[in-house]
């Protein structure tokens, strides 16, 4: 027999299989569907706090601030030097006129302190602002700076930097430690639900084995098998995934104006295939556990 | 599996000793020819199970080497086993068929099973049918058929692929003596065209009258070895 028979035998006696054992085959699918509709929803969460974290990741800047007898050789100097360093994004000039007329404005009511001050009395300094494409980068501008001739200083809010940097980490890998132990929860259900279909047969798979059957040739229809429950799965979770945060999309951006939400089309793109090769990985790694035991004879 | 003209089956000094220290054979030697019909008596626990399973490899020897068709089991490794058993017909007292499938598909399926063509599946299927006289029964389901008429199928089945050695471990065991005796017709016929048979059995009619090699277990050892043997066994009843 050559392969394409052979896959079509094994689809064949899989479609068989399921069809044979319906109560079990519902029972797989909405196992695979319940979970991975939990790892949708995890799944969006972390994906809206990543990207609260990203906004705020972007959002970090940093100050250069220039002495006051700066030359002009010494200015593009200070410039060269911080495009230069790894992860910055933008450099803007900030002249003091600007510094104050921003600090004045970021007060709002309360510039009232500023009394006594003016364009012309102006305490604060001539600076490069600095935008970065990750915290990180913060200190590495700092000490590119170090020493340089006419800055005076670098303003770096390093506690709150570092806070950010901490906290994007730990989100993350709690994100992954979240995942891992999905993935293996998902499969624990799924191998159990499946090796009631193998306990249902494992006199023919004795057959099987007497007669001389290769393991393989054994696994392969219950793992086709589990790949259709898990794709099947998939497909149902994603399809509730997908058109409950449809709804929450439009009904949160409807009443707030500033929502850094990912967009249903994003998750059309990208968590369709995920489900669906998720569903049919665990489907077939779960069919491959179920054996296991019924194959060691 | 080359099979030379003499030694089907060869036991050099095999011993197994189980884990909860039962021994269940103790310094077996014995030899089996290519073309032998050979019943293994022994009352329960006298060794039986675990000197065919031995030859399946389903069970290895703590010491000594177990040959069959010249080929030493030692060599045999896990991810071969399966090619070794499909020289290995095997029949069981329950027949063992698959109760969803029809008696044609039952032998189909040990055929297909080991990758043999739907040529030759639709070719040697109704072939071994006729042999155990079933060509009629193709059709029907194990549940529609006697005990005996089971067995045959089981019988189909395990000559499907042409074994050079068959087991028959208790294939009588469930059936009336009239059918009994047709299946060892059967099993006589098979021998004749040249398969080696090894049953192991409790039935002492059937080996009295069949005047056959007789080896005989007891406590793990061979009591007795005759070539015309009878049954008669101390601790039987």
């Amino acid at each position: 027999m050559n392969s394409m028979q052979k896959i079509k035998m094994f689809t064949l006696d899989a479609l068989k299989s399921l069809k044979r054992n319906k109560t079990i085959t519902l029972a797989s699918i909405v196992t695979v569907s319940a979970t991975l509709f939990i790892f949708g929803v995890f799944l969006l969460v972390a994906q809206t706090i990543n990207m609260g974290v990203e906004s705020v990741e972007s959002k970090v800047e940093i100050k250069a601030y220039l002495a006051d007898g700066i030359t002009t050789t010494e200015q593009s100097n200070v410039e060269t030097i911080i495009n230069a360093v790894e992860g910055v994004k933008e450099v803007y000039y900030e002249t003091k006129e600007e510094a104050f007329e921003n600090f004045k404005e970021r007060l709002g009511e309360d510039n009232s302190i500023l009394t006594g001050f003016s364009e012309d009395r102006n305490p604060l300094p001539n600076s490069f602002v600095i935008s970065l494409e990750e915290p990180e980068a913060a200190m590495r501008v700092e000490d590119a700076l170090t020493g340089v001739r006419g800055v005076e200083d670098v303003g770096n809010e390093r506690e709150t930097v570092e806070k950010i940097i901490g906290l994007a980490r730990l989100i993350r890998s709690m994100g992954v430690v979240i995942f891992i132990i999905l993935v293996l929860v998902s499969l624990f259900l799924i191998s159990n639900t499946i090796k009631l279909t193998v306990y249902s047969r494992r006199r023919e798979i004795g057959i099987m084995k007497f007669v001389g059957a290769t393991d393989w040739f054994i696994r392969w229809p219950f793992i086709i098998e589990g790949m259709i429950m898990g794709l099947v799965g998939g497909i149902i979770a994603f399809g509730v995934v997908y058109s409950a945060y449809r709804v929450i999309y439009a009904d949160v951006t409807q009443s707030m104006f500033y929502a850094e939400l990912v967009t249903p089309q994003y998750v059309l793109q990208n968590f369709s295939w995920q489900f669906g090769v998720t569903g049919l990985v665990i489907g077939a790694l779960g069919s491959f556990i179920a054996l296991k035991r019924f194959l060691d004879v | 599996m080359n099979i030379g003209r003499c030694n089907m089956i060869e036991f050099k000094n095999v011993t197994k000793k189980y884990d909860n220290k039962v021994m269940a054979l103790d310094n077996i030697s014995v030899r089996i020819d290519s073309g032998e019909f050979v019943f293994l008596v022994g009352a329960s626990g006298a060794g039986k199970s675990t000197f065919v399973k031995m030859l399946l490899k389903e069970v290895e020897p703590t010491s000594g080497e177990v040959i069959v068709g010249n080929k030493n089991l030692k060599g045999v490794t896990k991810k071969d086993v399966p090619y070794y058993r499909r020289k290995i017909g095997m029949v069981f007292q329950d027949y063992r068929l698959i109760p969803t499938l029809n008696v044609y598909e039952n032998v189909a399926f040990a055929m297909r099973v080991i990758d043999a063509t739907p040529k030759e599946i639709r070719r040697r299927v109704p072939m071994v049918l006729a042999l155990v006289g079933l060509s009629d029964r193709s059709r029907s389901f194990p549940s529609e058929l006697s005990g005996g008429e089971q067995q045959r199928v089981s019988l189909a089945r395990a000559i499907a692929n042409n074994p050079t050695l068959l087991i028959a471990d208790e294939p009588t065991g469930n059936l009336d003596p009239e059918t009994a005796k047709d299946i060892m017709r059967l099993l006589m016929d098979i021998n004749k065209a040249g398969t080696t048979i090894l049953m192991a059995t409790h039935a002492k009619d059937i080996v009295d009258s069949s005047k056959r090699r007789v080896i005989a277990l007891e406590k793990g050892q061979i009591v007795r070895d005759e070539k015309k043997g009878r049954y008669e066994f101390n601790a039987e009843n």
